[in-house]
């Protein structure tokens, strides 16, 4: 069996333990976040006939006070960069968070999720600027979780 | 030379690498000074730039021998702290240094080491080798016994907090790493080691000896396998993985049969020892238990009697020793004894002469007076039994007292009134005239005055009966009507008077016509005028009477 430690980075409250709690088969308590500012959760994925168990770290929301601590970060061959679509800042501070995370992981994979995509009409999502590793997800509408975690998980694979 | 040969590249280095051999061999047996000083600067120079560009390759080739290095250095340092505490414990006087003494005595154990065996005593349950940058597990084993959740999960949570702990402590203490995590009954025990970390899970917090123990096994692993560590990619169906986990498997249940194999050999050469051990202490601490108990109820006497009195536990006794003044105290310290053991009490307290001479005399002043006052008591019970049992005679008299001067009433003997004297009617009427009205209202008040006036004697009056009389002229039963009629009507005048309401007379008078058959006669001739009469009487509640007689005898029983 193949495993990967994989990340969930993005601002506070953009969605990333709801997208976590709708994917995962097991998972340790949310109160680890607000304790050490980490929570790992696990999920297997079936990729091509290939299985694959995602560790997932559920890493704490940044703030401008807050940064991520780059202990996390190290050894990660996958993340998932969460911003919230009603929320513009938490989108733009993705490519910061990108950079951050590729300076650890240089040749780690990576996907991003525009969440809460369920809040805006088709119209207002279609003025985001969208590339092929770039997810609209909602956990409460279920909507391309699944989706987005096996790209990311075949993506590592290759 | 050597110094500028760092920059040069690779093909360069290769060729000039081979006269090398040689040159520094002549250079050797030249000056050998010389020539150490020149490959210091270089070597040293290299491992620096080889530890900045691999550090986690460099700490893994260092360090199964610097593990060992540094293990030595503790092991030093541990033994000179080890006789540290042999010295203090020369000079330290406690029970734990006497048990600790006599352990290491019957054991063979030095006290140093039995010490450091006090403050641990861990077994390991589980143990995990983890990538340390993404904190992927490589391999594990657990005794079957340990129950850790899923293992991967666990592995990465314990590693990112460790992490955690490591960030925040870096800010005031440099080059530290978190080595211990306990929580309740589970101790990890983190090693770290350029690419992995190992983590033990204990029972207990390790002492140096397990940390060695778990260190050395570690350093053989790292040894033997840094280059699959390096490489780990989170694919764990590779053999290595297997091998490790075997190893670790074997070592975990090494030393599980260990820990027994030790517990049992201590087991068996201390069993009679601590036996006899166990008995003394037992004995000690009965004893000790006992003497307390004791203690305790002499302050309890102290506290209440205010006498400092001895109890002494002997051949299931309490021996109660000291003195007292009265013997209400020697009751009373008896009582408080009673109250908090059933053990058998031997009474040993002593009392000063004078005391007991003091004691008699005044136990038998009261004795005395008891006598005398129970002496009375029975008296006054007597003549209330015999005035009791002769209670109408006794009211009879009183009864004759009263009316011994009064005109035209006759105090019959058995303390009837009969108004004879008085010719109250004229022949076959009823009728009274004003002034013999006002005679028998006079007499009646008085009589009934002294019948239920009386709280001794009123309790006791069952009935008054107005009884009417005829003279011997008609017929009887006409006779006995009339004598009827005669005292109802004396009835309704004495019920028409003004008399006290707690008489009750109205339940208690009774009347009754007893015809001619108690005829009046002077000289032989009767009397008729006398005749035509009326009488009142009294009936005693005899029950009553026989109850309050009895009542009077139980009391003084």
């Amino acid at each position: 069996m193949i495993r990967k430690k994989i990340l969930l980075i993005g601002d506070f409250n953009v969605g990333k333990t709801s997208l976590i709690r709708r994917y995962v088969d097991n998972t340790f308590d949310d109160k680890y976040l607000t304790t050490i500012g980490v929570k790992i959760s696990k999920k297997l994925v079936e990729v091509d006939g290939e299985e694959c168990e995602l560790l997932i770290w559920d890493i704490e929301g940044a703030t401008e006070l807050k940064k991520i601590p780059l202990a996390y970060m190290k050894g990660a061959s996958g993340a998932i960069f969460v911003g919230d679509v009603a929320r513009m800042e938490t989108i733009e501070h993705i490519d910061k968070h990108i950079r951050t995370f590729l300076e650890s992981n240089p040749n780690s994979k990576y996907v991003i999720a525009y969440n809460k995509a369920d809040m805006l009409s088709d119209a207002q999502l279609e003025t985001f600027e969208c590339g092929e590793k770039t997810f609209f997800t909602s956990a409460k509408e279920n909507l391309n979780v699944d989706e987005m975690f096996k790209k990311l998980t075949s993506e590592m694979l290759t | 030379m050597l110094s500028s040969l760092q920059d040069k590249d690779q093909k360069t280095i290769s060729i000039l690498s081979q006269y090398f051999a040689q040159t520094l061999k002549q250079a050797s047996n030249h000056d050998s000074k010389a020539l150490t000083s020149s490959l210091q600067a270089i070597l040293s120079s290299t491992i620096s730039k080889e530890i900045e560009n691999n550090q986690d390759k460099m700490v893994d080739a260092l360090y199964p021998i610097l593990g060992g290095m540094v293990s030595k250095y503790v092991t030093q340092a541990i033994k000179k702290l080890m006789e540290g505490i042999n010295t203090q414990i020369e000079q330290g006087l406690s029970l734990k240094y006497y048990k600790r003494k006599a352990k290491a005595l019957f054991t063979g154990v030095s006290e140093a080491q039995l010490m450091l065996e006090e403050a641990s005593d861990a077994h390991i349950l589980a143990m995990y080798v983890l990538q340390k940058d993404s904190a992927l597990l490589i391999a594990q084993a657990q005794l079957e016994e340990s129950t850790i959740g899923d293992p991967h999960m666990v592995a990465s949570m314990a590693s990112a907090i460790k992490d955690f702990i490591n960030d925040w402590v870096s800010s005031s203490e440099e080059s530290k790493e978190v080595q211990i995590m306990s929580y309740g009954n589970i101790t990890l025990y983190i090693e770290s080691a350029g690419s992995v970390y190992l983590i033990a899970f204990l029972d207990a917090e390790p002492d140096y000896e397990i940390r060695e123990e778990i260190n050395s096994f570690f350093a053989s692993l790292v040894r033997r396998y840094s280059t699959f560590f390096q490489a780990f990619d989170g694919d764990d169906s590779a053999q290595e993985v297997e091998d490790i986990s075997t190893e670790m498997s074997v070592y975990l249940n090494n030393q599980a049969s260990l820990d027994t194999i030790n517990i049992q050999q201590a087991s068996s050469r201390k069993y009679g020892l601590w036996l006899i051990g166990i008995a003394i202490v037992t004995y000690m601490g009965w004893s000790g238990y006992k003497k307390f108990e004791l203690y305790q109820i002499e302050q309890q006497i102290l506290e209440q009697t205010g006498y400092a009195v001895k109890l002494k536990n002997k051949k299931d006794q309490i021996y109660l020793l000291g003195e007292v003044k009265t013997f209400e105290d020697d009751k009373k310290i008896r009582d408080i004894i009673e109250k908090s053991t059933n053990i058998e009490i031997n009474n040993q307290l002593r009392m000063k002469l004078p005391d007991i001479y003091r004691i008699i005399h005044h136990q038998s002043d009261t004795i005395q007076n008891r006598i005398t006052k129970l002496e009375a008591q029975m008296q006054r019970s007597q003549e209330k039994v015999i005035q009791k049992l002769h209670f109408k005679e006794f009211i009879i008299a009183k009864i004759d007292k009263l009316f011994e001067k009064q005109q035209g009433v006759v105090v019959r003997k058995d303390g009837s009134l009969d108004f004879s004297d008085l010719k109250l009617f004229n022949t076959g009427t009823v009728i009274l005239n004003e002034q013999d009205k006002n005679t028998i209202k006079k007499v009646f008040k008085e009589y009934v005055g002294l019948l239920l006036g009386d709280e001794e004697i009123r309790p006791f009056i069952k009935q008054i009966i107005l009884e009417g009389h005829t003279d011997s002229i008609g017929r009887a039963v006409t006779n006995k009507k009339l004598s009827l009629s005669r005292a109802q009507m004396v009835k309704e005048y004495i019920l028409s008077l003004n008399l006290p309401k707690e008489y009750n007379l109205e339940h208690l008078l009774l009347t009754q016509g007893a015809g001619s058959q108690e005829l009046i006669f002077t000289n032989g001739i009767e009397n008729k005028e006398a005749s035509r009469r009326i009488k009142i009487k009294f009936v005693l509640n005899k029950q009553l009477l026989l109850q309050n007689i009895g009542k009077i005898r139980q009391r003084d029983d």
